[in-house]
């Protein structure tokens, strides 16, 4: 019995040694996920169109100032003008002195600038496709009249008339009318040495039009293509973004996406510095450019033209030059507008589009959290 | 502590395996000399395929989980099994109570229980966590969810044949309790830059022996309403499985046996029955315009994509359905030789294979010695390596009069955690205790 005790009691003194453990104490629960690589769909924008964009940048009703739709869409010039306005009544009233004979009135010289707005806002440079240019003559008598004088178009034409009739009753006779295809933009017209020819007694076969007025006008219309004098570079900041990517240690992301472009414009994004916050000796927090994180510059998007998008492969990488992404403040991007490539139709329609599709996001390196 | 006093008791209480209800070879008892009858016996299985061992390293001076980043994807991927299996089962003997017939027979009768849960998830979750997506597609169907509660009533009997032979069956009698079970037929995950899709084909079984879960508008189940009375209700299912064994004697001092346990199932019926099965496919946000780059349209956008996913995953309500699940199969083969030189002391040799119908199957190989002094108590030892890795054991029995109180303490290996030199969880551990009144 004794001996059956003592092999008790050794595997009692075996079973007492100390197995406690608590795996939870001490272990660093960080976990570094994807750390080949993991890519996500992200999505497809558009079709978004320079009415949606110019109305989201609130540039839309400063530019619609100066332009304007047509029916298709198009970007235009439009103007009218009155040159000469007088009311029948008094041009009678000129004529007493001798109403049996015809009346001659000389109308002021006159000096517009129809195309002006076209060289645009900023000195961004359209070049017109088609430009339209129209005299015309409200003639409210009962007889017709005549009209001479010389129109300049600067710097395209100048025109010379004499007696051109405007018909009896007439309230948009076409005295003149002028295109001009692909050529410079009509900034100024004049008129010159602009007569009036009326008839005598004008009034006695209606003596109620001398209600009405005589009027002589212009108008012009120029359809709008996107010409070649761009600026060099247009800086775009993206403020306050305040990206958190510093917790999670991201080393590199590529973004790709290809843009379907209608739009007649080449866009080049020629750099892009990521902005990071830093705080100076003295505690003051300050936006600065961060040199150890690197994005893939020269990414062009090239021209299209209505239904004809030109699509355009996009790489968009960021990366860590050493250790990884920090946090974000913002971006600073410039971006240069080009010249549109490739043949088609220059004209820049409100409705054309510019879609990125299949945007999509592959994170390589990994994706670090504290904790699961 | 509890490990102590567990490894205490093991040393002081004492016991054979055989003993034990669930895994004896029935043949065996053809040789008892008496009846007896077993009050309590409690036996609790825990087998991992993977421990904690698998899951943390050391990282300089301190540890870290396979997903940080210090530790390399095959190092942490290497250390995983295609199918990772955590598997517990309670198994609960109300009473047995043996006698031995008027002829040769020896006659068993058992009442008792048997609880089972676990989990399955599939190496490649941990893949696309560790490295990413780069490898897609994902095949993900072997995740699964289970649990089951289920009585036995099992009668067995066994004959000797001649003195060097016998065979034993035991027959049982399942009363399912309840049962849940979440298996997926199709479970396929696609993940690249051009999209993400999931392909879904999944059952989920709950029983409703008391209570009904409800469903949404939809057809959806609704696990926040039940109706029911609440109370115990009816058996959700029944079955039988039978219990086969022999042992063999060839020359004095030297046996051999084999069994084959719990071949049989049940057949459930789950009243709680839901199907998930579709196909999502994301391919980003489809038509982002201008006005919706505002924060809460992009995230309405983003809730309507989940809602979208959760059409798929959610589990529509359907017919209450039966299901015949087998229940975990035991196949044991044994041999024994008593020393010549002390017969008091054997040495024994064993193998074991269980096979689920739930997760990933056990085996095991070990080899061991035990002391046996009839009628006062009984040592046994061994040692191995299977399917968890290596694995131990220690069991005993001791005679108090007419009572036999056995105990039995298995254990594996589950690492060390470095600098510390504590051990990890084990992957495999078994605890029994029972106490028997031997009819003299």
């Amino acid at each position: 019995m004794k001996k059956y005790s003592i092999i008790l009691a050794l595997l009692l003194l075996w079973s007492c040694t100390n197995m406690d453990y608590d795996i939870s104490r001490g272990i660093d629960k960080e976990c570094t996920l994807f750390t080949d690589e993991v890519s996500l769909p992200i999505a497809d924008i558009g079709p978004l169109s320079p009415k949606q964009l110019l109305g989201e940048v609130d540039l839309g009703s400063s530019l619609g100032g100066l332009f304007k739709e047509d029916g298709d869409g198009y970007l235009v010039v439009e103007k009218e003008e009155t040159i000469y306005s007088n009311p029948v009544l008094l041009l009678f009233y000129m004529s007493m002195a001798n109403p049996t004979q015809p009346l001659d009135v000389n109308i002021d010289s006159f000096t517009g600038y129809p195309g002006a707005p076209a060289e645009g806002p900023a000195g961004i440079g359209f070049t017109p496709a088609l430009q339209e240019f129209s005299l015309y003559a409200v003639n409210p008598l009962t007889e017709k009249i005549t009209v001479s004088g010389k129109v300049t178009l600067s710097p395209l034409s100048s025109e010379v008339f004499d007696n051109v009739s405007v018909a009896a009753e007439s309230e948009n006779f076409e005295l003149f009318r002028k295109e001009f295809a692909g050529q410079s933009i009509i900034d100024v017209c004049s008129m010159e040495n602009m007569v009036l020819h009326l008839p005598a007694s004008f009034l006695e076969k209606d003596p109620l039009g001398g209600l009405s007025s005589i009027t002589l006008g212009y108008r012009y219309k120029a359809q709008l293509a996107l010409g070649t004098d761009f600026p060099n570079s247009i800086p775009i900041p993206v403020n306050d973004l305040d990206l958190p990517l510093g917790q999670y240690r991201v080393k590199e992301v590529l973004l790709s996406t290809e843009v379907s472009n209608e739009i007649p414009i080449t866009l080049v994004l020629d750099s892009v510095d990521v902005m990071v916050k830093e705080t100076d000796d003295e505690g003051n927090v300050k936006t600065a450019i961060c040199d150890d994180v690197s994005i893939t510059p020269g990414l062009t998007i090239a021209s299209g033209c209505s239904g004809a998008p030109v699509v355009s492969p996009l790489a968009i990488t960021i990366k860590a030059k050493e250790g990884t992404i920090p946090d974000i403040a913002g971006l600073q991007l410039n971006l240069s507008v080009k010249a549109p490539t490739g043949e088609g139709d220059k004209r820049l329609n409100m409705n054309q589009a510019i879609s990125f599709n299949k945007l999509r996001a592959t994170v390589s390196g990994g994706i670090t959290i504290q904790s699961l | 502590m509890k490990k102590i006093v567990i490894l205490s008791f093991v040393a002081l209480a004492f016991g054979s395996g055989a003993w034990a209800q669930n895994i004896a070879n029935p043949a065996e008892n053809a040789f008892l000399e008496n009846g007896f009858v077993r009050i309590g016996e409690v036996q609790s299985v825990s087998r991992n395929n993977v421990g904690a061992a698998s899951f943390l390293f050391p990282s300089g001076d301190k540890l870290v989980t396979g997903l940080h980043s210090s530790i390399s994807s095959e190092e942490f991927l290497s250390g995983l099994k295609p199918v990772n299996s955590k598997y517990n089962q309670i198994d609960y003997n109300l009473v047995s109570y043996g006698w031995k017939g008027r002829t040769r027979g020896f006659h068993t009768l058992e009442v008792g229980a048997r609880v089972n849960y676990g989990l399955s998830v599939p190496k490649e979750i941990f893949q696309i966590l560790k490295t990413g997506t780069a490898q897609s597609p994902y095949d993900l169907s072997s995740l699964r969810a289970f649990g089951n509660a289920y009585g036995e009533i099992a009668y067995g009997y066994s004959l000797p044949l001649g003195d060097r032979f016998s065979i034993g069956g035991r027959v049982k009698l399942l009363v399912g309790l309840n049962s849940v079970d979440l298996t997926a037929r199709q479970f396929a995950l696609t993940m690249t830059e051009e999209l993400y899709k999931l392909d879904l084909d999944a059952d989920i079984d709950i029983t409703s022996r008391s209570k009904k879960i409800g469903t949404d508008d939809a057809g959806y189940l609704d696990y926040t309403s039940f109706s029911g009375k609440g109370k115990l209700g009816a058996p959700t299912g029944g079955g039988l499985a039978l219990d086969l064994g022999l042992v063999w004697k060839p020359f004095d001092g030297f046996s051999l046996s084999a069994s084959v346990l719990d071949a049989g199932g049940i057949l459930w019926y789950y009243g709680n029955a839901g199907t998930s099965s579709g196909s999502y496919t994301f391919e980003g946000l489809k038509g982002l315009t201008t006005e919706e780059f505002k924060q809460d349209k992009i995230m309405s956008r983003i809730n309507s994509l989940g809602e979208e996913v959760l059409a798929v995953v959610k589990p529509k309500a359907v017919d209450g359905r039966f299901k015949f699940k087998t229940i975990p199969l035991n196949t044991n083969l044994k041999a024994s030789y008593e020393m010549p030189f002390w017969k008091n002391l054997s040495i024994e040799a064993s193998g074991l294979y269980t096979g689920y119908s739930y997760c990933t199957p056990y085996w095991e190989a070990r080899g061991g010695m035990s002391l046996d002094f009839p009628h006062c108590f009984h040592l046994g030892a061994s040692a191995g390596g299977g399917a968890c890795g290596f694995v131990y054991r220690a069991n005993g029995s001791v005679d108090l009069q007419s009572f036999r109180l056995y105990a039995s303490y298995e254990n594996g290996i589950g690492g060390v955690i470095p600098y510390e030199g504590t051990p990890l969880k084990a992957n495999n551990k078994i605890i029994l205790i029972g106490l028997v009144y031997l009819l003299r």
